[in-house]
Parts: C-alpha cells; sequence; structure tokens
C-alpha cells in the first residue's frame, strides 16, 4: 500500500468517526427531545449522559484527526491526486444525495406538522443531523462500493 | 456506485503488457490507484483528458484503450 493508498484510508477513517460520532451526539439529544415530546418513559439520564458524551467527544477527536490528515496531505504535496476525478465524482453525487435526504426529511417533518404541532428545535436538529450525516455516510459507501477486484 | 457505462476498455490488460501495478499506473497519470480500479472494472467512466493520459501513459492512441461497443 502506497501513501496515497494510506491518506486515502485515513481519510475515510476520520469520516467516518466524524459521522457516526456526530449521529450518536445529535440522536441522544434527538431522543430525549422525543421521548419528551411524546410523553414516554426514557432510558436514564445517565446512560443518555455518556452516550452523548462519547459522540461529543469522539467528534470533536474526528476533527482533530481530519486536521493533522489535512498537514499529511500538505506536507506529501498530494492533495491534486487524492482529490482526482473519481473524488471529485463521489463528492458531487454525495452532496445530491444529501439533497435528497434532506428534502426527505423536510417533506416527512411537514407531513407530521399536518398531524401535530412539532417542536422548532429538534424539528431543525433533524435536518442537521441529515444534513451533515447522509453526505458523509453516502461518499463512505460510494467509496467502499468502488473498490472491485484489483 | 452506479455508474455502469457503456464503454468498453482493455486497461488492464495493456498495463499487464506494460507490466505495470495499478498503483504505478496512477502515479504515472495522476490519479489514486482506486481510480485506475474503478476504470478497469468499468465501474467509472473517466474524463477525456484522464483517458488521454491513461493512453499516453500506455505509449498507445487512445481508441486502443477505450471503445464504444458495437450496436
Amino acid at each position: 500500500m502506497d501513501d496515497i493508498d494510506r491518506l486515502v484510508r485515513s481519510r475515510d477513517r476520520c469520516l467516518a468517526l466524524a459521522a457516526t460520532t456526530f449521529l450518536v451526539w445529535q440522536g441522544v439529544s434527538l431522543y430525549r427531545d422525543a421521548m419528551q415530546w411524546l410523553a414516554a418513559p426514557a432510558l436514564p439520564e445517565g446512560v443518555l449522559t455518556v452516550a452523548e458524551l462519547a459522540g461529543a467527544l469522539g467528534w470533536v477527536a474526528a476533527t482533530v484527526l481530519f486536521l493533522v490528515y489535512a498537514g499529511r496531505v500538505t506536507k506529501t504535496r498530494s492533495q491534486a491526486v487524492i482529490e482526482d476525478e473519481l473524488f471529485q465524482h463521489h463528492k458531487r453525487k454525495a452532496i445530491q444525495i444529501g439533497y435528497g435526504g434532506l428534502m426527505l426529511a423536510i417533506a416527512a417533518l411537514f407531513a407530521v406538522a399536518q398531524l401535530a404541532q412539532l417542536p422548532a428545535e429538534p424539528s431543525l436538529r433533524v435536518l442537521v443531523v441529515v444534513g451533515v450525516c447522509t453526505p458523509l455516510f453516502a461518499f463512505l459507501a460510494m467509496g467502499r462500493a468502488s473498490e472491485g477486484e484489483a | 456506485m452506479s455508474d455502469l457505462v457503456a464503454l468498453e476498455n482493455r486497461l488492464r490488460e495493456l498495463r499487464a503488457r506494460h507490466g505495470l501495478t495499478q498503483a504505478q499506473l496512477a502515479e504515472r497519470v495522476g490519479v489514486t490507484r482506486k481510480t485506475i480500479n474503478t476504470v478497469e472494472n468499468r465501474v467509472f467512466v473517466p474524463s477525456a483528458i484522464l483517458a488521454l493520459k491513461l493512453a499516453r501513459a500506455l505509449d498507445v492512441p487512445v481508441e486502443e484503450v477505450f471503445t464504444l461497443p458495437v450496436e
């Protein structure tokens, strides 16, 4: 495996960590809001706080790791190679998928709002989670799918 | 990825003839090994510029690497 392959894998790991931890971090808040809105019993607050904290710290760690990765890319002057046309193609498609996901989420929220009064903050949080996580997971999935026979 | 476009190529065969690995060919044309892999597997259709660079790296005319299938 050469340096470029290592950098690509490093980038993908950072993105996977960022997407997963962001989902956990914001997902716990959403779960808490949803349980409150539905007046349903939630998991113990201690469990939720630990999960939320783990998600937030993981996301900070992913951001730091991404900065380290960016520094390595600059040092090795390999940005043009790493961000080649396959990368650009995947990035465009990931953004398109993210846009589609956001439109679906907005439509779903509008549909639910016809039946019940939705609180603003959790609704916005849903859109943020979909907007951040969908393109990241789509990008990673396309990268994995394109790894075929060598 | 679902960009399976009808464009045939002999990249794998020509690369093997030159004794190059995917990583070596990738380095010659300035892309990642994954890009070469996806082109060889017909998952990704390269731009005209990349197609020309690949042909040049393999020292053959571009139409020898990429062809449209006979309809």
